[in-house]
C-alpha cells in the first residue's frame, strides 16, 4: 500500500514535532534544578497566557462563589421573610388575645361587682342595613336569655334589650339607638324623668322633657327602671345638646356612652344574683 | 477547523484545567481537559490540526504545572495525530466508537507521560492506575460533550433549514 503525499507530510511533521519535543526535553535535563535559557524563554512567552488563565480562573471562581453566596443569601432571605411573617402573625394573635383578655377581665369585674346575674355573650353580627338598629349575640334561650333581657357593655353601659325571636343559641339585641327603641330614663342632675329613643344614626333623643327644666350639656342620663325592662341606675350616655321647641317639651340629644357598632362582647342581664333574689319555690328553676 | 477554533478550544481547555485543579486538587487523576480538547480538535479537524494542537497543549500544560517542558507534548502530539488519522479513515460519530476511542487515546497519552517521567526520573504526577481513571473520566466527559454539542448543532441546522424552506414557500 502506497502512502499518499499528504500522509507522508503528516508523518514527517509528526516526526519533526516529536524530535523537537525530545530536544526541548533533553535541553532541560542536564540543567535540571537550574533554570535554563530555553525554559526561561518558553516560560516568558507563556507567562501572559498563564496570567490570563489565572485571572480567568480566579474570575470564574469568584463569580461562582458569588453566585453560590447569592443563592444562599436568597434562601436565607426567604427563610427570614417567612419567619418575620410568622412572627407578625403571632404578634397580631397575641395582641388580639390580650385585647380579648382585657375585655373578658372587664366583663368578669363587672359581673362580680353587679347585683345582677349576667351572661357574657359574643357579638356575632349586626343589622345588615343599619348597624345602629340591632345586633346578634351567640347566647340564646338555652343560656337563660329571654325577650326583654337588658344588654349592657363590658363597662356596664346600656346597650339595648333582647327582642324576639330568641333561638336556643342566638338572640337579637335591639340597640338603644334604634328608632323604635324606648327606654325610661332619668337625668342625673336635674332628676327629670324622660323617655329615651334612638334616632337611627348612632344618637339618641329624650322625649317628654318639659321646657321649664334646665338641662345642662354633658349631663348624665341613667335608666329610671320605670319601664319594668331595664334596671334602675344603668348609665346610658351624656346630653350633647338641648333646646326649647314650639311645644311644651324640650329637644334633647344624647350621645350613648358606648360605641355600639364596635362592641365585641356584651353582658345580658338574665336576673338578679341568687343571694338577692327571693328564695326559689319548688318547681322553679335556678336562673 | 479554523485557527481561531483551535486557539479557543485550547484556551478553554487550559482554563478548565486550572479552574478544576483549584476546585479539586485531585482532578488530574480523573480528568485531563487539555487531552480531551486535543482529541475533540482532532475529531473535528485533520491529523495535522490534531498533532499541532497536541504539541501546543502539551507545552501549555507543562508550563502551567512546573513540569519539564515538552513531556506532555510527546503524548498529546501522538494522540492528536492518531485520533485525526482514525477519524479521517472512519468517521467516528457513534457513541459505541467514541467512548473506546477517547478512552484508548487518553490511556496512551497518560501511559507515555508516565513512561517519560520514569525515563527522565521526574517525580511522577500520574501513576499507573491513573491510566484507567483519567481514560474513563475523559471518555465519559468527552462523549457527553460531543453528544451535547452535536445535538445543539443539529437543532440549529434544522431551524436554519426550516427558515430557508419558509423563505422559499413565501416566494
Amino acid at each position: 500500500m502506497t502512502m499518499t503525499l499528504a500522509r507522508r507530510r503528516e508523518l514527517t511533521l509528526l516526526l519533526v514535532l516529536q524530535i523537537a519535543h525530545l530536544i526541548v526535553i533533553s535541553g532541560q535535563i542536564p540543567a535540571h534544578g537550574r533554570t535554563t535559557l530555553l525554559e526561561t524563554a518558553i516560560f516568558r512567552a507563556l507567562s501572559p497566557f498563564q496570567r490570563a488563565a489565572a485571572v480567568g480562573a480566579s474570575w470564574i471562581s469568584r463569580t461562582y462563589r458569588g453566585y453560590v453566596w447569592l443563592r444562599e443569601a436568597s434562601a436565607e432571605n426567604a427563610r427570614l421573610r417567612r419567619e418575620i411573617e410568622t412572627a407578625r402573625l403571632e404578634l397580631t394573635r397575641s395582641r388580639a388575645d390580650k385585647g380579648e383578655l382585657d375585655r373578658l377581665r372587664q366583663i368578669l369585674r363587672l359581673a362580680e361587682s353587679w347585683p345582677y346575674q349576667v351572661e357574657p355573650a359574643l357579638v356575632i353580627g349586626s343589622d345588615s342595613l343599619n348597624p345602629m338598629k340591632t345586633m346578634f349575640i351567640n347566647k340564646g334561650s338555652s343560656s337563660g336569655v329571654r325577650q326583654n333581657s337588658p344588654v349592657v357593655s363590658p363597662e356596664g353601659f346600656l346597650v339595648g334589650r333582647i327582642i324576639t325571636p330568641v333561638a336556643p343559641s342566638v338572640a337579637t339585641v335591639q340597640l338603644i339607638t334604634d328608632g323604635e327603641a324606648s327606654v325610661g330614663v332619668i337625668l342625673a342632675t336635674s332628676r327629670t324623668y324622660a323617655v329615651l329613643g334612638g334616632m337611627g344614626d348612632g344618637r339618641c333623643s329624650l322625649r317628654y322633657v318639659p321646657n321649664i327644666v334646665e338641662v345642662a350639656a354633658d349631663e348624665e342620663v341613667l335608666t329610671s327602671g320605670l319601664d319594668q325592662i331595664y334596671p334602675r341606675g344603668v348609665f346610658i350616655g351624656r346630653v350633647t345638646s338641648s333646646g326649647p321647641t314650639s311645644s311644651v317639651f324640650k329637644e334633647v340629644t344624647v350621645a350613648p356612652a358606648v360605641q355600639l357598632n364596635r362592641l365585641e362582647h356584651v353582658l345580658v342581664i338574665i336576673g338578679d344574683k341568687p343571694q338577692l333574689t327571693r328564695p326559689s319555690t319548688p318547681g322553679e328553676t335556678e336562673p | 477547523m479554523s485557527f481561531l477554533g483551535v486557539v479557543s478550544g485550547l484556551v478553554i481547555g487550559l482554563v478548565a484545567q486550572v479552574l478544576l485543579g483549584r476546585l479539586w486538587s485531585h482532578v488530574h487523576q480523573y480528568l485531563n481537559p487539555l487531552t480531551l480538547v486535543v482529541i475533540i480538535l482532532a475529531l473535528r479537524g485533520s491529523p495535522t490540526a490534531g498533532m499541532l494542537s497536541g504539541s501546543i497543549a502539551g507545552f501549555m500544560q507543562d508550563a502551567f504545572s512546573a513540569q519539564v517542558l515538552g513531556v506532555s507534548s510527546v503524548g498529546k502530539t501522538l494522540v492528536g495525530y492518531a485520533v485525526g488519522a482514525v477519524n479521517a479513515r472512519f468517521i467516528v460519530r457513534s457513541t459505541v466508537f467514541l467512548v473506546p476511542l477517547i478512552f484508548f487515546a487518553s490511556a496512551v497519552e497518560v501511559a507515555i507521560s508516565i513512561l517519560l517521567d520514569r525515563i527522565l526520573e521526574i517525580s511522577p504526577v500520574l501513576y499507573p492506575r491513573s491510566i484507567l481513571t483519567v481514560s474513563a473520566g475523559n471518555a465519559l466527559a468527552g462523549t457527553v460533550f460531543i453528544k451535547i454539542t452535536e445535538r445543539f448543532k443539529n437543532r440549529r441546522n434544522s431551524a436554519a433549514s426550516i427558515a430557508r424552506l419558509g423563505e422559499r414557500t413565501s416566494i
